[in-house]
Parts: C-alpha cells; structure tokens; sequence
C-alpha cells in the first residue's frame, strides 16, 4: 500500500478518466461527442470556471464564510455537549429524566429543521452555527456520557484507594477519558458541522458555499455547480484530514485509532 | 508476635439488586499481622474480591451493598492494591502511572518522577518509565501495577489475583519478584489467587475459603525455609504435603457445590 506503483495506477486511472470525460462532452474532438455538456460539463470547463470563482468572483471569502460557520458550531458543540455529558454522568435523576427528550430531538433529520431555524435565527450566520451545533453538540453529548460510563472501575477504585478527592478523580481521570473519546470523534463531528452549515445556507443565506451552490442553481450555471461540488468537496478533505491529524497527535497514548 | 495490620471479625456482605440480594460473604474472621504475606483461595464466586474490597473500603460507600461486622485496617489510608487486570492509566505514561499515587498525595513532579524511576528499576522495568502501557507486555503491565501500588509506600498491600492472566513463565518470574520485594520492604501483603502452588510458595499463611456465602474454612501456616523462589520451593516436601492438603479440600468443597446445584 502506498508504494510508487499504486500511486502510478491510479494517477492513470484519474487521466484516463478525465480524458474520456473531457472527450464524450465534445471537448477533444466534435464527432466523439455524446454527453450534452450542459449537464455533464467537462474537465476544461470546470478548470475555467474555478479559475472564474477563485479571480473573479473571490470564493475564498465564501468557504471563509461556512468553514467560520462550521466551526463557532463545533466550538459550541464541543462545549455544550461535553457539559451535559458531565450532568448526566453524575446524576441519575437528570439523566432518566432528560434521556427520551435528547433521544426524540436527535432524531429530528436536521434538514427538516432549516427552515424553522432560519425563522428564528434569519438569514445571517446565526442560523448556520445553530444548526452545526445542533448535529455536533448531540454526538458530543453522547460520546462524554459514554466514555464517562465506560472508564474502567478498577481505575476509580484505584483512585480511591489512593485517596483522591472527586476533584482528583475528575482531573486525572474523567476528563482526559472523556478528551480521548472527543478527539476519536473529531473527524466525525468536522464533517456533520460543516454539513450543518451547508443545510442552513440552502435555506436562506446572502454568503457562504451553500448559497452560491443554490445561485448558481438559480441561474443554471451548470459548470459553476461542479466546480462549486468540487471546492466544498476539497474543503471537506481538507478538515477532515486535519482533525486526523490533531487526533494523531493528541491520542499517542493509544494503540491505534482506526475510523 | 507481630501487630496487627488487618482484623477482620465476623464480615458479612450482601449485594442488594433489583433481582433480589446476593449474600457474599458469611460471618468470615481472620487477622494479617505486620510484615506477613497472607494468600487466599477458594473456589470463584466465594467472596474473595468481596473480601479484598471491603478491606480496602471500596464498599462502605456503596448503597447498593449490606456490611455487617467489624473490618479494621491499622492506617486505612495507607493501602496499595493491585488488580487482576492492571487498570494501568492508558493515556499516562508508565512513569506518570507509577507517580500517581504520590501525584494525588501532592508530592511534586520532579521528586514522584524520581522515585517512580526508582521503583521502575525496583521490578525490572528500568528505561520503559517513558513508554504508554499499551507498548508493554501483559506481563510487564502488572509489573507497573505493582510497582504503581508500592511506589506511595503503603502499609498494607491488596493483591487479586494479580498474576491470574499471565502465562506460566511469566508468572513464575513475577511471583519471584513479589517475593523479593517483600523481603526488601517487608510490606504486610495480603493476596488472592486460584493457584494452590502461588498460595503456598507466596504465603506465610494459607486461608481457604469456600461455600456460597463464602466462608473462611481453614487456615494452613506455611513452613517453607526463606529465602523463597517460584522453582526452587516447589521441590521441598513441605510443599508436596500442603498442595495436596489444600487441594483435597478444595475438592472436597467443588464436590459438595456440584450436589448442591443438582
Ligand atoms: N456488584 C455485585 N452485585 C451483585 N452481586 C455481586 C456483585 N459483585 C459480586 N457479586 C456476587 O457475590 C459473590 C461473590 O463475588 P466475588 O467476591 O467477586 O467472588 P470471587 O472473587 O471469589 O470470585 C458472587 O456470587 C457474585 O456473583
Ligand atoms: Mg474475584
């Protein structure tokens, strides 16, 4: 895996792929062409219109937009979720009270709560960071309260042979169990953010690349559409192969961390 | 004689669940007196976790479970115990590990770090203080649990079945390092284990406990000459005569929980 010769195969494999593409939409030589470019598009074509979106029409300041979006959402997420973990981890009663209401709201398909979101929050990015927080702050939640339920009892039972105060307890190990549990589930909660984000642009929004997705759509601008796919697709790589990295870094102590 | 470290008299312990009450243990008395090694064995489920559990007072707290009887540790605060899986710290390192006792007692960094490194070197682990417990051995995990367990220089050591996971070899060399540890820190050690020969070549005493609530059966004073070793204590006669003694009762109990069941 890795070696030169798999990366040989599948550079050729992405040419050869680009090239029948770039060749069926008519863009090598009339008489081969079958697709109608105006919904396949076509290789060159998306390569102009990037070069429109990221020269002409500035993009950077969109992808600004929804990854700023994403993140205030992940932040709050983060520390919203891990606080109501922490509750219910402690306390019975709030946890047997509270548990069949976190489970009908999360099942909520947050989509369908766009609109409504909008409603209260407008069009501004309020309304984003709301709905990136209300998909990450619920995986948050439960990845605390079990990570919190699942720490070895012999370890707190060591604690407590030891003599440790609660807050003891708390600071060597509830908490650094609970930060391994959110750094395995960081890549996963980057990418619902961003989809949260994204959600909440659809449905009325004056910046950010779910709006420019819907505009282009608007005008049927179809190669700006793939183009526009093609960023937010890169954008997602991108965070996503940052918090694998944070991950690595931060979760050494463990014997491997598969996904 | 020795004082007394540890007093037990006439323990009872029940669970208390949902599906009704377990009774764990049933009017059990023993005493470990200063510097002795007490092993324990018995048949599983007869209470013998209970037991170490209730000395170290990791029950009184609990609601869930009914104590009756007196459990009297001289200096309660001063215990090390050590569990049969390590329930090492996973994201510490195997120094940090070995420090947190010392650590929860407000011993500053650099000394615990010191004194870890000491202990480390103590149980043969010298240069790994560095390393996540993962990157070790089964073997030498409960090797870092003990030393984690002497490194705040306890008192009183708790053992349950600290070497039950481990192969043959391994644990022949672990139980020679017990018992070298002992004879440098003279802790007052009491231990469980389902291995007779551990119980024998280990314990200045042998309790056998048995029955459904566990009781304490018998007890078997152990004479083998010191200084002892895992091989070596095996081939005294001493040794062949308590084996199977312990082992005649242990079957004897086995038999009688079979008829019971049927
Ligand atoms: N938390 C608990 N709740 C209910 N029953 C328990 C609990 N812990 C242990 N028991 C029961 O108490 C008895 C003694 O258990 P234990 O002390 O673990 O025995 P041993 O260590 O000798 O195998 C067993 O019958 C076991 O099922
Ligand atoms: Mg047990």
């Amino acid at each position: 895996m890795g070696s030169w010769t798999v990366h040989a195969r599948r550079l050729i494999f992405l040419t050869a792929l680009l090239f029948l593409w770039e060749a069926l939409a008519g863009g090598l030589h009339p008489s081969l062409s079958l697709l109608d470019p105006f919904y396949s598009s076509s290789p060159s074509r998306i390569a102009r219109e990037l070069y429109v979106l990221f020269f002409q029409e500035n993009i950077l300041k969109d992808v600004l937009v929804t990854l700023g979006e994403a993140f205030s959402g992940l932040a709050m997420g983060i520390a919203s979720g891990v606080a109501l973990g922490l509750l219910f981890a402690y306390s019975d009663t709030v946890s047997s009270t509270l548990e069949p209401f976190l489970s009908a709201l999360n099942s909520i398909p947050r989509p369908a709560l766009a609109p409504l979101v909008i409603f209260w929050f407008g069009i501004g990015i309020f309304s984003k960071i709301f709905l990136a927080w209300s998909i990450v702050f619920f995986v948050i939640f439960y990845n605390t309260y079990l990570g919190i339920r699942s720490i070895d009892p012999d370890i707190l039972n060591v604690m407590r042979v030891m003599g440790a105060s609660r807050l003891q307890t708390m600071r060597i190990v509830i908490l650094p169990s609970v930060a391994s549990w959110i750094f395995a589930g960081l890549r996963l909660s980057v990418s619902y953010a961003l989809i949260g984000a994204i959600i909440g642009e659809f449905v009325g929004a004056t910046a950010g690349v779910g709006y420019q997705l819907i505009y282009a759509e608007g005008l049927l601008m179809s190669d700006r559409l793939y183009a526009l796919v093609f960023v937010v697709g890169i954008m997602g790589a991108t965070v996503v192969e940052v918090a694998k990295r944070i991950e690595g870094k931060l979760l050494r102590w463990r014997p491997e961390v598969t996904l | 004689m020795a004082a007394e470290r540890v007093s037990v008299e006439g323990l009872s312990v029940s669970y208390l669940s949902p599906t009704g009450r377990v009774d764990a243990l049933q009017d059990v008395s023993f005493k470990v007196h200063d510097g002795e090694i007490v092993t324990i064995v018995g048949p599983s489920g007869c209470g013998k976790t209970t037991l170490l559990n209730a000395i170290a007072g990791l029950l009184s707290f609990r609601k869930d479970v009914l104590m009756r009887g007196i459990v009297h540790v001289r200096d309660a605060g001063s215990i090390g115990y050590v569990f049969q899986r390590d329930a090492l710290l996973p994201w510490r390192t195997v120094a940090e590990n070995v420090a947190l006792g010392l650590e929860v007692r407000g011993v500053p960094r650099e000394k615990r770090m010191g004194i870890a490194s000491r202990f480390l070197r103590m149980v043969g682990l010298e240069g790994y203080g560095g390393k996540y417990p993962h990157e070790l051995s089964a073997g030498m995990r409960q090797r870092v649990a003990l030393a984690r367990a002497l490194a705040y220089d306890p008192e009183l050591i708790l053992m349950d079945e600290p070497l039950g996971s481990l192969d043959a070899q391994t644990r022949a060399s672990l139980q020679d390092e017990i018992l070298m540890v002992h004879e440098r820190t003279r802790k007052t050690i009491l231990m469980v284990t389902h291995d007779i020969a551990e119980a024998i070549i280990l314990g200045d005493r042998v309790l056998v406990m048995g029955g459904r609530p566990g009781r304490v059966n018998s007890e078997y004073r152990v004479e083998l000459p010191k200084p002892r070793s895992s091989h070596g204590s095996r081939l005294e006669p001493e040794f062949s005569r308590l084996y199977r003694a312990i082992w005649d009762e242990l079957k004897e109990e086995m038999r009688a929980r079979q008829t019971v069941r049927q």
